[in-house]
């Protein structure tokens, strides 16, 4: 161990237990030599760390990887199962902000307040109520109860006061994502400060940007262990690599040697596939009826189903269709929307110019989709359509027969270090450069 | 433990006053119903207690009062401070889950709001001692002590049921009805000479007995209570204290992830 670390953990593991009632819990806890019958849920497990003074140091990975456990359980709003944790001065975690803060109270007065709740000297706080006071911006709001702020406002006071309770430690977890840009900035330049004066600072964000101008050293946490511990530009690389590939999807293709011949033909045993292989479960189809999605499939370039893609991956959507009554211009397309339930892209077999011959009841075709997702990375929601065009003058409108929604989510993501493009969507770009010859 | 919540005294005293505010933000009388609700009962039960009285007239209906009010209030305050401190954990789960400061900060706020409470009680009670006897008395100051024993007392309950809530919330359902028994259990709303004789045998274990002599010494009969009095209240609060300790000990560690 060295001398100078501020925060030493050692063997870490965290469980959350459950038991088979609260009796059985009680009984548990209060006489732990009984038989125990609880069931350990491990969220994070051996996780060794030391920081140094001064350092500052990333922690990045997915939702439920741990991140949030570790923190609280550094500053001591959880406990540990195993292992220990030591840290060597005061603890500051901005995951905290503005929770312990009394609506009825000023600012300034909240600001005092906050003092009480981390057990810090008021006299040291109120010395400096001034610059406190210059570093919020908020003006004669700063004596007017709290419940009066916007929540930018109430922000800004929580991060001001924090600010110069002048920690050891600082903790941020993906606090700054609020208040408005110019904040934002403001803080950013704050906590830039606060690391040149050699304040050690442990930053969790899924902003890789961030991760990258701020840290000396990143953590990777996968599945409750760290599963890498380097320099920021690999470590941001590993979390790419380590989530770009879906492994359950993988292993289903490993499974499944012929996979790689992806159906294309509508026989009979790439009918049971698709059924087998469905993402339609519990998302049943709604709409009028007449002609209905069977079974739909979603595979990678190598025939394995996968709901996860890198930019620019080309997905394969199967659809089987079946008419219950006659349709005489039949039609097939998909929807992707984003987390704002905007529709990124929507495409059909009609706007490919794959029309469709009329459907007799009980006729069933097998549609396929060949997409290039070139789209931001993210998460987005897949719909499946089916359409009658006829009896429609106008050639986009059409009378929807049944829709699949909200399947997925699907997810897009960048495995190379360079982003392919920029902006919500890549758009097919060339370049060329000619030197200038001066004559 | 001590030392915690020494180190947080700021914040449970400031905390604690703003609670007992809260409570009674937007209503018009404000801190008055704190009073209101004890002085309907003690006007009430000792009216109809002074009918049975063998003496009549106003002064026994003042006296029965007073009788009724050295009773009931201090009995109030613990009922109070026993179902606050009973949810003070589960109440304060959005903090208890964020920060890191240690259980028993929140459970002390939460009994130190019942003092001040119980404080503007003892205040009614004074006046009606006043009103009832004419004058007082220096033996009156007893009343200090008594009280900080009781509210150690309560802080210990506390300790041993706010954690029990977390595991089993049954608990804090089941305290009113325990409450509701234990009004009865002790000769607060009736004469001592009407409890049945199996009652008076249960005072033993009933820990607010001692409190509740102690304080119909203090304020009736002008008394010191008796070195017996003294070490039940001081033996109960001890047991309370030290048995909360050691249960709030053992389940420290599955609070935060439970609440």
């Amino acid at each position: 161990m060295k001398h100078d670390s501020v925060i030493d953990v050692m063997g870490l593991a965290k469980s959350y237990r459950s038991y088979p009632g609260a009796v059985s819990r009680l009984r548990a806890a209060l006489l732990p030599n009984l038989r125990n019958r609880g069931m350990d849920h491990w969220v994070l497990r051996g996780v060794d760390l030391t920081v140094g003074r001064g350092e500052t140091v990333g922690i990045i990975g997915r939702n439920g990887s741990g991140k949030s456990t570790l923190l609280k359980l550094i500053t001591g709003a959880l406990h540990p199962t195993d292992g220990e944790i030591r840290v060597h001065g005061r603890v500051l975690a901005l995951l905290e902000l503005g929770t312990g803060m009394n609506p009825d109270l000023s600012g300034r007065q909240n600001v005092l307040f906050s003092a009480q709740l981390h057990a810090l000297d008021e006299g040291k706080i109120a010395s400096r109520m001034g610059e406190i006071e210059a570093f919020a911006e908020l003006g004669e709001y700063f004596d007017a109860p709290v419940r009066t702020y916007s929540s930018g406002m109430f922000v800004r006071l929580a991060f001001s006061s924090f600010i110069f309770m002048e920690p050891q430690v600082l903790i941020i977890d993906e606090a700054l994502g609020v208040g408005d840009l110019f904040f934002q900035q403001k803080c950013f330049d704050a906590i830039m400060q606060m690391k040149a004066k050699g304040t050690t600072i442990l930053f969790v964000s899924h902003d890789m940007g961030a991760v990258r101008r701020l840290c000396d050293r990143v953590i990777v946490l996968d599945a409750g262990s760290v599963a890498f511990e380097g320099p920021p530009d690999k470590a941001v690389m590993q979390f790419y690599l380590l989530h770009g590939s879906n492994p359950d999807a993988v292993k289903a293709a490993a499974d499944r040697p012929h996979a790689a011949d992806a159906p294309a033909s509508s026989s009979s045993t790439d009918m049971q596939a698709l059924l087998a292989h469905s993402i339609l479960e519990n998302h049943p189809g709604i709409g009028p009826g007449g002609l209905e999605i069977v079974a739909a499939r979603c595979l990678d370039k190598q025939g394995a189903d996968t709901l996860a893609f890198g930019i620019g991956e080309t997905m394969r959507l199967l659809m089987a269709i079946r008419a219950t009554a006659r349709v005489a211009e039949p039609n097939v397309g998909f929807y992707l929307l984003d987390r704002f339930n905007q529709v990124v892209f929507g495409m059909s077999a009609r706007n490919l110019g794959e029309g469709m011959a009329a459907l007799e009841p009980g006729e069933a075709v097998l549609v396929r989709f060949d997409v290039a997702l070139s789209l931001a990375p993210g998460e987005y929601a897949l719909s499946l359509v089916v359409a009658d065009q006829s009896g429609h003058s106008d050639p986009n409108a059409g009378t929807i027969l049944s829709r699949h929604e909200g399947i997925g989510p699907l997810g897009v993501r960048c495995h190379t270090a360079l982003m392919p493009f920029y902006g919500l969507a890549g758009m097919p770009t060339s370049c060329e450069i000619v030197p200038v010859t001066s004559s | 433990m001590y030392k915690t919540l020494i180190g947080y005294r700021r914040y449970i005293l400031v905390n604690a006053a703003a609670e007992v505010w809260t409570r009674y933000a937007g209503t018009s009388l404000g801190v008055l119903w704190n009073l209101i609700h004890p002085l309907t009962i003690v006007l009430v039960v000792g009216g109809v207690l002074s009918g049975l009285s063998p003496a009549r007239g106003a002064n026994a209906g003042m006296s029965m009062g007073l009788y009724v009010a050295c009773g009931l209030i201090p009995w109030l305050a613990l009922a109070d401070g026993i179902s606050r401190g009973t949810t003070a954990l589960v109440q304060n789960a959005i903090f208890l889950k964020k920060l890191p400061i240690p259980e028993e900060v929140y459970i002390a706020k939460s009994v130190v709001s019942t003092s001040f409470h119980f404080t503007i009680l003892l205040a009614l009670l004074i006046v009606i001692a006043l009103v009832a006897k004419g004058s007082a008395s220096p033996i009156w100051l007893l009343m200090v002590p008594t009280t900080l024993l009781m509210m150690l007392l309560t802080f210990g309950f506390a300790l041993v049921l706010s954690p029990l809530n977390v595991v089993v919330r049954d608990v804090s359902q089941a305290v009113p009805a325990i409450l509701q028994i234990g009004i009865w259990m002790s000769p607060i709303l009736y004469p001592e000479e009407l409890a049945p004789n199996v009652l008076r045998r249960l005072q033993v274990i009933n820990p607010f007995a001692p409190f509740l002599t102690a304080f119909r010494e203090i304020i009736i009969a002008d008394a010191i209570p008796s070195t017996e009095t003294w070490l039940a209240m001081g033996g109960w609060t001890l047991a309370a204290v030290v048995l909360g300790v050691l249960v709030l000990r053992r389940l420290r560690s599955e609070i935060r992830d439970l609440v």
